[in-house]
């Protein structure tokens, strides 16, 4: 058994093992460039190799469950490890930050967990690999040590990390106590039978809880201004699209398939939060000065959108798991490579991240103008982008389970938010030279390859040959491909 | 097989501005030279399709690809009566605009003019979609470039106008989209979506579910035509555009406002349309007396246009919630007026401006024996403006009054004083640019038409005498596609529901 499915195995394999590799390389060597090709490399391979998750491969007494579904996930998670591999080296040396091996290695174990707990198909493998991922989070947030407010960012994730997690594994316990399993499986064979049982809907509501606070939904999202704020950069990147795909796509998993039938009536109360979570946040990033924190609160407001396709997920026939994933992916291409942009513009010790350092920028710098004006527009919602797509597809969910209210809130939503984004474009382009800062972008060919790959895919997801991208299923059939041409070549060799 | 033309018509411009934003930015003559080129390319195809179009109510030129077939979202273009003279104002204005903007356009020259490309690309494509989510890209893509264009080039208080003008259009948009979502979902009925409008005008829809749909549909598109209490955003945005900007913005995106209701509002929700036509018309008479009557009172020349388009298009929307042929007849023909007529004014009041820099009435006088060739192009543009018999103006304004007093005598007494309204600010402000002692010493040494100005007015002149003399070839071609309007929206009720729904205004 183990050997015919070793090849499903390879990605986690690979990326558990990249981040020994770079923890012991770094040791004999600290070469910042040796490490980031030795992590891009693991995370390229493991790419490669997710491609080939298709129907489902359940491994370790049934612990992992490897599927198309996680194959989407997983795949979304490392392409995101990479953006915020590639132009590490560089943002690293530039804003001073000491670890700049550790940061490599870190990245690869936080990959490593969301991977897996994605695959996972029992809540204690879940639960370890949600640490994984958050324990190498929390230390990427305080890495650049000397920076008070870079500790602060962890230190608050850490607190309210922790906290998240005790509720979560609290959850579990209860589950266990009703069930007798962690089997994601057996509990979902038994979950009709518990129907009406405190105990179960309890710890359901305990693990609704947990991911929740990872997704930085309402009223879990105290946290997410200031850690987006006070990380750098590059782990704002990764954190806003790894964890958010991860924890969204672990949601989908256990609600819709495992504990529909325990948590009736939950659409009335996700109704309500996904509502207050984009005004929220919103609202809160109306009057933001500083651009990372702005995009704090707004990915705050796109967790709100996100739940919009959440509503109704306890229903038999819940149809927004395609859009949820979709709108993902649209959301995190944007946010990261937008991410990737202002961390080109920062410079020293957190400086040139204010709106006001944005002044002239697009006329002095036109691509890096037109890079972000494109990650802007696609986070507003403007078609043709990957964006608008999103939202298409999460208020068409919405309509279609009957929720047209939340759908004009959401909308009205996105009129909101096209304030804040367009004001950035209003300070790259509108202001006169004389008021221009003497913020730069700085090019490093990295940075310019990470840069120019999700402005294509912001495109690409939107426009053009929509039924290889344009929806979840279409992509799967890309992968497929991609897969089948990877097995020959596998077979030729 | 033929060339698709109304593809070719969409993606030359589009091909244009990625080329454009890869040219060098230094090239200033370059970027002239190629955005004019490329516009008139794409006029002359336009001319090809007007050529071949045959005067039947169908849609022409249909392309239908799929494109993303698990949504239902297919590439559905075509042409008809309604659409094919305002693709022609667009492909006529947008080399003019190219044009006047040599001079005063003088820093990222290469943006602009790709920005214009961009934006014809955007302006056609509104026109020629059939499917509803395309046009709602394109509606979109008329946003983008216009936000960058009033933003970069705009006047002082820019910043302002452009964040107004995304803002109240988004607003409309963003709850039309749910509309049509919602619109979507009933049309699958569980099964496949579309958003094809021929799929959509299948569905069968209670009256209160038409009522919400046509509400949402309607504030979108009354926000950009604009109708009266939504018109606040017109002014500042006019104001402060570059001259090419304004022409755009009132030439052809006002009357997207109004092709959205005669192509998705009326056809999709005709009797949401019918109830609220007194509405519509009541505000429609308060646009037309209220935008005269503030225009009068305006000092600067941008503003008074801005203000007699409130006025204008006020006059084009109560013939179409008339619902007579003749009544959205003069509406189509007063749309094309009101956009060679209104983009005359603003080119003059451009060319004026990068004379003298001021836009205020106080500082002009006398200019007519200053620069006696423009004070006659400019009595013409303002004559065709207020509606004199022999110019273009006329005919749209006489069908429009003949539809409003066939269906209410008193709605067309309130329209006709539109007309008396429109002559006094016009020619007052005719006045007080033109006639009078030369007062100020700087107005004295003015230069007359240059060659490259004579040569943007030209055409729109010879179509003000031409329209206004031979409206036949024009109206031949729009009449079958609005008699079949005219039917689906009356559909339902016979005709003398119209004119109690009418009646109901008083």
């Amino acid at each position: 058994m183990m050997l015919d499915n070793l090849q499903s195995m390879i990605p986690i394999i690979v990326l558990s093992f990249g981040v020994v590799v770079v923890l012991v390389v770094s040791a004999f060597r600290s070469s910042s460039l040796l490490n980031s090709t030795l992590a891009v490399g693991a995370l390229g391979c493991a790419a490669v190799f997710i491609c080939g998750w298709d129907q489902p491969v359940l491994l370790f007494s049934n612990t992992l469950k490897l599927d198309a579904f996680a194959r989407i996930g997983a795949l979304a998670c490392v392409c995101a490890g990479i953006i915020a591999c590639l132009p590490a080296a560089s943002y690293l040396k530039r804003t001073r930050i000491a670890l700049h091996d550790e940061y490599f290695a870190l990245v690869l174990a936080s990959v490593t967990g969301m991977v897996v707990m994605m695959a996972a198909n029992d809540l204690m493998v879940m639960f370890v690999n949600l640490e994984i991922m958050s324990i190498a989070m929390y230390i990427l947030c305080g890495i650049n040590r000397f920076s008070t407010k870079s500790t602060e960012s962890a230190l608050k994730y850490f607190i309210n990390g922790a906290v998240s997690s005790a509720i979560l594994l609290f959850g579990i316990a209860m589950l266990y106590g009703v069930f007798g399993t962690t089997n994601l499986d057996a509990i979902a064979s038994q979950a009709s039978s518990a129907h009406g049982s405190l105990l179960a809907l309890f710890g359901a509501a305990c693990l609704l809880v947990g991911f929740l606070f990872k997704l930085g939904v309402f009223p879990f999202h105290m946290w997410v201004p200031d850690v987006y704020q006070g990380a750098p950069t590059l782990v704002t990147g990764l954190m806003a699209a790894g964890i958010r795909i991860a924890a969204g796509v672990v949601l989908i998993r256990l609600f819709a398939d495992v504990f529909a039938p325990l948590a009736p009536g939950w659409d009335r109360m996700l109704w309500w939060i996904a509502a207050i979570t984009m005004t929220i946040g919103n609202f809160s990033a109306l009057v933001q000065n500083n651009v990372k924190r702005m995009l704090g609160y707004s990915s705050i407001a796109h967790a709100g959108y996100l739940m919009v396709a959440f509503v109704g997920l306890t229903s038999a026939n819940f149809s927004g798991a395609e859009a949820a994933v979709y709108y993902l992916i649209a959301y995190s291409v944007a946010s990261l490579g937008m991410l990737v942009v202002v961390g080109q513009i920062e410079g020293e010790r957190e400086t040139f991240l204010e709106y006001d350092d944005y002044k002239g920028l697009g006329l002095r710098h036109p691509w890096a103008g037109v890079a972000l004006s494109i990650f802007l527009l696609s986070l507003t919602g403007i078609p043709p982008l990957a964006g608008f797509f999103g939202k298409l597809s999460l208020f068409s969910t919405a309509i279609k389970n009957g929720y047209t209210g939340l759908a004009v809130i959401g909308v009205l939503n996105s009129l909101v938010s096209a304030y804040f984004y367009f004001r950035l474009m209003v300070n790259m382009y509108m202001h006169k030279s004389a008021e221009v800062k003497p913020a730069a972008f700085i090019r490093t060919p990295m940075a310019f390859v990470t840069i120019l790959t999700c402005c294509f895919l912001t495109l690409w997801f939107g426009f053009g040959p929509f039924q290889i991208f344009g929806a979840i299923p279409s992509v799967d059939t890309l992968v497929n491909e991609i897969a089948s041409a990877i097995g020959a070549v596998q077979s030729r060799l | 097989m033929h060339l698709p033309l109304l593809s070719t018509l969409l993606f030359v411009p589009l091909a244009g501005f990625i080329v454009m934003m890869m040219m060098p930015r230094a090239a200033v003559r370059v970027h002239q030279a190629f955005s004019l080129a490329i516009t008139l390319v794409v006029f002359a195809v336009s001319l090809i399709l007007l050529r071949r179009f045959i005067p039947t109510a169908d849609c022409q030129f249909v392309e239908n690809i799929p494109l993303v077939t698990t949504w239902g979202i297919s590439y559905f273009v075509g042409i008809d009566g309604i659409s094919i003279f305002l693709v022609m104002l667009v492909t006529l204005l947008t080399p003019i605009v190219v044009l006047c903007s040599y001079k005063s356009i003088t820093h990222t020259t290469r943006e602009y003019f790709a920005l214009i490309l961009l934006l014809e690309t955007g302006m056609i494509g509104a026109l020629v979609a059939l499917d509803t989510i395309v046009f709602y890209v394109f509606w979109e893509l008329m946003l983008i470039p216009m936000f960058f264009i009033i933003g970069i080039w705009g006047g002082p208080r820019r910043i302002y106008a452009t964040v107004k003008f995304v803002i109240f259009t988004l607003s409309g948009s963003l709850l039309m989209l749910v509309a049509l979502i919602y619109l979507a979902v009933h049309a699958a009925a569980g099964g496949a979506l579309s958003f094809s409008l021929t799929d959509l005008m299948a569905v069968k829809l209670s009256v209160t579910e038409q009522c919400w749909l046509f509400g949402a549909f309607a504030l979108a598109f009354a926000i950009k035509v604009p109708m009266f209490p939504l018109h606040t955003w017109l002014p500042d945005a006019h104001v402060e555009a570059p001259t090419g900007g304004s022409v755009i913005l009132a030439a052809v995106l006002l009357k997207m406002g109004v092709y959205g209701f005669l192509r998705f509002a009326f056809p999709l929700f005709p009797d949401a349309a019918h109830i609220c036509a007194p509405l519509m018309i009541a505000l429609s008479v308060v646009a037309i007396i209220y935008g005269a009557l503030v225009a009068f009172a305006q000092d600067d020349a941008k503003k008074l246009v801005a203000y007699s388009s409130v006025s204008h298009m006020g006059f084009v929307m109560i013939g179409l919630f008339v619902f007579s042929v003749e009544g959205v007849q003069g509406s189509m023909y007063q749309m094309l007026n009101h956009g060679l007529s209104t983009g005359a004014l603003f080119l003059i009041i451009g060319m004026l401006y990068e004379r003298r820099h001021t836009r205020l009435f106080s500082d002009y006088g006398g200019l007519a024996k200053t620069v006696p060739l423009l004070a006659v192009v400019l009595l013409v543009a303002v004559l065709s403006s207020a509606g004199l018999p022999g110019l273009n103006g006329f005919v749209g304004e006489f069908l429009i009054l003949l539809a409003a007093f066939q269906a209410s005598p008193l709605i067309g007494a309130l329209a006709a004083t539109g007309v008396v309204l429109g002559a006094v600010y016009l020619l007052y402000m005719y006045q007080r640019v033109m006639f009078g002692p030369v007062t100020k010493q700087e107005n004295k040494g003015l230069k007359d038409l240059s060659m490259r100005e004579a040569i943007i007015l030209a055409p729109l002149i010879i179509l003000f005498v031409l329209m206004g003399f031979f409206p036949g070839p024009i109206l031949r071609r729009t009449e079958p596609s609005v008699q079949k309007l005219i039917l689906q929206v009356n559909g339902s009720n016979p005709h003398d529901v119209t004119l109690n729904g009418a009646h109901d205004a008083r």
